[in-house]
């Protein structure tokens, strides 16, 4: 018998963790019990991605997820797919990630991690990120200049902010809501979940939706561990993965619903940026495509234009289909 | 040649812990610039580095790694004592503090084992701001809980020669004149410094 | 199996380990001898871990402005401008000490390195006009509390690491109690001082006097002007602050009292530096057995044994403070806190008790236990400068206790005392 320990930091109120039960249920009912599952939601076994990556290579975790900001840490290239605009609609991204990119990833996060990390599956955790402010609305970037903006430690959001004439500061999250109260920032790169579930609709009273980037949840496994399984096991867990990246693809869009009313109820304003303020908000990505490809030479170019090819080929897909049932009267 | 081993050690120890010391020291003196030109830069200028947050953290890592054998040398390391206190220098007493100390050797035996387990791993991940290796940060482990080691060995080496009715004391200036204090000799528990690090 | 960690804990808490390796070796044994070594690596992780964070940056910082504070002579400056404002008072000096202890705590994060600082000017000073060794002890002992209670505290600050509360919520909470306690210490000196007929000064300082010494004192006493402002006015984050404190105490101390040399400053940052080791290393030792207290699951055995007690909030909330007095009395403020605050919390939060407000009543209830014996580091730090037994000085402390446990159970139960402030500020809703 198996057990594995599955861990994120998100709490019990996520999506994570409505995923992870259902991969718990999955693989414990699909393999007789011969796998057990430990579902361990919060920081307790692990506090940072950095942390949680490093206890996923010493088996002290056997599954972790990471945005692909977190996955940064093991595989810096990755934040192509955090390039700000790259991705339209839902219906793209949710195509590109279910689509031949993972294997691409699955490879590429393999050898970078001499084998020890795998990818099982991909999903979202937050769905898009807006810009969100305090006192001022913005809807161009123009409206950006002189504003503090909350940002990860993650040279891509500085970039984009910096670019729009604002000024970038990072926090840790946990100190956001006091920064906002206090001024020592205007706003925040933030999803709309992530501003409910922090309360930091109390502060945030403009959103404005030009969705600068998807959030991805990629889950993976310590390949040692992975290993360890039988031909049937490992199925198993790959289609439970599947699954579960399935059930934050839905079950978030639905959690935000609660969100959007409570940031509405708080008095808060959600902008939706025109089409031509929306092209303004793209050309600000250029310099941080820039930035990636400089940063990570042949190597991020290679990906990048993997990720762009998908992108193309899933909206084409998209659009055809779409033309073809309007066509259908 | 016990007591020549014991002062040996306590000659290396001293000067390694104090040489650790000092860097800590520096580097918390960097912590403090870090901080408050960031401060300046952020609110003076509208400016903001992406990397202040991390480094400054891993400079507070590094500072507390390397001044952690420094304070298990001087006995800095708090703990509930009576029973230590009640049989100072009777024969039970130094039996108990050598069984803790030999526990102690024990833990940081383990801790060098695991540290180097984690430079080996760290050394493909990389830190979010810098993207340097976290291995390389991970550096300063086997290096604080080696000296700790050497450090705890010397305390045992030192106690099991009290235990056989012989006395080396070393010479170290920061650890005579508390007796009237109610510790034992060598701990110097209540030297203000000292009592500064104790709670809070 | 579930708790033979807290058996290694227990039998090496008593035979005196340091609680630093206990909290490693404990469950690090545990884990062993259940076969679970990979969780080894976990252990050693999550100290490397704890140590790792940017808001724990506040303790080394308001240690270092502390330091700063002793070493650039600010200590005396308050002293001599409190004497001039009450001296004249029946047993002024001790009323002296209770408001010298209220103005350093605007900069001084640590109850422990006041009590030295302050200890050793006041008691001389006392002995001098007449109060007993003891005595004077007891008031230091009790007026230093103040100094971890009222903002910055490196106490409030564990509490909010370790418990993702905000720091600057509960510094706001914790300045209503601060004042509490000083007046009910300024109380009980008063009833003594008439009983007893304790020393006054002969007469009361001039006008010239009380602004010369006002006058001395003013710069340092901006400090905590300049924390509570910047922090409120959105110039730095509560960690930046500690650094500002930090940065403006050694200006005042190089360029204004001039009582630090250039010279002097690798000393400060060394001690500071060595005590902020010891401390950080424990709350990563704490971090790293937190961790396996919640992979046993104890916070849900212990919460749902408490439960079957009572589920009344104010009954359970008496309970919890007698228990985290019996807890201060054998083990020191900081890894207490570390330790029970992740059990005990949730419990209290499930039944309706704001966080923040538990948050501030715990740590105060731990603060006290700094100078109740036979665990009480106050209390050593007092007794190694006045040369006064332990017993002795903690006879004379029953009083000023007493009155503490008054504003602790005051504050229990009437809790927008700790509220009013932070909800004023907008940190709670
Ligand atoms: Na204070
Ligand atoms: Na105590």
């Amino acid at each position: 018998e198996t057990t594995l320990n599955l861990t994120f930091l998100a709490n019990q109120n996520d999506e994570d963790y409505d995923g992870a039960m259902v991969f718990k249920n999955y693989v414990e009912t699909n393999t007789n019990g011969s796998v057990k599952v430990d579902v361990f939601a919060g920081a307790q076994l692990c506090g940072s991605a950095v942390e949680c990556f490093e206890s996923l290579k010493a088996g002290v975790v056997d599954i972790y997820n990471g945005t692909a900001g977190g996955a940064a840490v093991i595989y810096p290239p990755i934040q192509a797919l955090d390039i700000p605009y790259l991705f339209s609609s839902d219906r793209v991204v949710m195509d590109v990630l279910r689509g031949p990119l993972e294997q691409q990833i699955r490879e590429r996060v393999l050898e970078a991690t001499n084998n020890e990390i795998m990818l099982l599956a991909i999903g979202q955790t937050g769905g898009w990120r807006g810009i969100g402010t305090t006192k001022k609305q913005v809807k161009t970037p123009a409206d950006m200049a002189g504003l503090k903006i909350r940002t990860i430690e993650s040279p891509i959001q500085q970039t984009l902010v910096r670019n729009m004439g604002a000024s970038p500061t990072p926090l840790p999250f946990s100190e956001v809501y006091t920064g906002l109260t206090t001024g020592v920032i205007d706003g925040s790169l933030n999803s709309i979940s992530d501003i409910v579930s922090a309360n930091l609709n109390e502060q945030i009273k403009y959103l404005t939706l030009e969705r600068n980037a998807y959030m991805t949840n990629m889950w993976y496994i310590g390949n040692t561990k992975f290993q360890s399984l039988t031909e049937e096991e490992k199925t198993v867990v790959l289609d439970g993965a599947h699954l579960f990246a399935d059930v934050t693809f839905g079950v978030q869009p639905s959690k935000e619903l609660a969100a959007y009313q409570a940031f509405r109820d708080s008095g808060g304003t959600i902008y939706i940026p025109t089409k031509e303020e929306t092209a303004e908000f793209k050309k600000q990505a250029d310099p941080v495509r820039e930035w990636y490809l400089g940063q990570y030479g042949e190597e991020g170019k290679e990906f990048l234009a993997i990720i762009e090819d998908d992108i193309k080929q899933a909206s084409d897909k998209i659009a055809a289909a779409n033309q073809a049932a309007i066509a259908n009267q | 040649m016990f007591r020549k081993l014991i002062i040996g050690l306590d000659w290396f120890n001293t000067i390694a812990t104090k040489a650790a010391g000092w860097l800590a020291t520096v580097l918390l003196m960097v912590m403090t610039t870090v901080v408050t030109i960031h401060v300046i830069c952020r609110y003076g200028f509208g400016y903001s580095f992406v990397w202040t947050e991390e480094v400054a953290r891993y400079l507070m890592v590094w500072m507390t790694f390397l001044f952690f054998p420094l304070g298990h040398k001087r006995g800095m390391n708090v703990a509930v004592d009576f029973l230590v206190v009640a049989f100072r220098n009777t024969k039970a007493g130094i039996a108990l503090r050598l069984v803790l100390e030999i526990m102690v050797v024990v833990l940081a035996v383990f801790c060098v084992k695991i540290s180097l387990g984690m430079i080996g791993r760290g050394m493909s991940t990389m830190t979010q701001a810098l993207q340097v290796p976290v291995g390389l940060i991970y550096l300063v482990l086997p290096l604080s809980f080696g000296l700790t080691f050497l450090c705890a060995v010397e305390k045992v080496l030192e106690l099991s020669a009290r235990l056989a009715g012989q006395r080396v004391v070393a010479i170290d200036e920061e650890t005579i004149s508390t007796e009237d204090h109610g510790t034992d000799d060598e701990d110097g528990a209540t030297l203000p410094a000292v009592a500064v690090g104790r709670s809070e | 199996m579930t708790f033979l960690y807290i058996w290694f804990f227990a039998g090496f808490l008593i035979i005196g380990m340091p609680m630093v390796y206990m909290m490693l070796l404990a469950p690090g044994i545990a884990l062993y001898l259940e076969g679970k070594e990979v969780f080894l690596n976990l252990l050693f992780q999550r100290l490397f871990a704890g140590i790792d964070s940017f808001p724990l940056m506040a303790l080394p910082f308001f240690i270092l402005a502390g330091e700063m504070m002793t070493a650039g002579g600010v200590t005396q400056r308050m002293v001599n401008f409190a004497n001039a404002l009450i001296g004249h008072l029946r047993g002024g000096l001790a009323h002296v000490t209770v408001c010298s202890a209220v103005m350093l705590a605007g900069g001084c994060g640590s109850a422990v390195a006041d009590a030295s600082a302050l200890g050793s000017i006041m008691i001389p000073a006392m002995r001098k006009s007449g109060y007993s060794a003891r005595f004077s002890s007891a008031v230091v002992a009790a007026s230093a509390v103040i100094v971890s209670i009222i903002p910055p505290s490196g106490i409030f600050i564990l509490y909010a690491f370790i418990m993702n509360v905000s720091v600057a919520a509960m510094f706001a909470g914790g300045v209503i109690a601060g004042l509490l306690i000083a007046i009910a210490l300024m109380i009980v000196i008063a009833i003594r001082a008439h009983f007893e007929k304790m020393p006054r000064a002969d007469k009361r300082a001039s006008m010239a006097v009380v602004l010369k010494t006002g006058r001395e004192a003013f710069l340092p006493l901006m400090t905590p002007v300049i924390l509570i402002g910047g922090i409120i006015g959105g110039v730095f984050t509560p960690t930046e602050a500690a650094a500002i404190a930090a940065v403006y105490s050694m200006i005042l101390g190089l360029f204004y009292t001039k009582e630090i040399k250039f010279s002097g400053l690798p000393g400060i940052f060394a001690r500071t530096a060595l005590s902020s080791a010891v401390i950080l290393m424990l709350v990563g030792a704490a971090v790293s057995f937190a961790s396996v207290v919640s992979l046993k699951g104890t916070p849900q055995l212990v919460s749902s044994f408490v439960l079957s007690i009572t589920s009344d909030p104010y009954l359970l909330f008496f309970l919890i403070n007698v228990l985290l007095l019996i807890v201060g009395m054998l083990m020191d403020a900081g890894p207490a806190i570390l330790i029970l605050a992740p059990i005990l919390a949730p419990v209290m939060t499930h039944l309706g008790i704001d966080p923040v407000h538990f948050a501030v009543v715990m740590s105060i209830n731990m603060i006290i236990g700094l100078i109740t014996p036979p665990m009480g580091l106050v209390l050593f730090v007092i007794s190694g400068i006045s040369r006064e037994r332990v017993e002795a000085i903690s006879l004379q402390l029953l009083p000023f206790l007493f009155a503490e446990l008054c504003v602790l159970a005051l504050i229990t139960y009437v809790p927008d005392l700790v509220l009013m402030l932070p909800r004023a500020l907008g940190y709670v809703q």
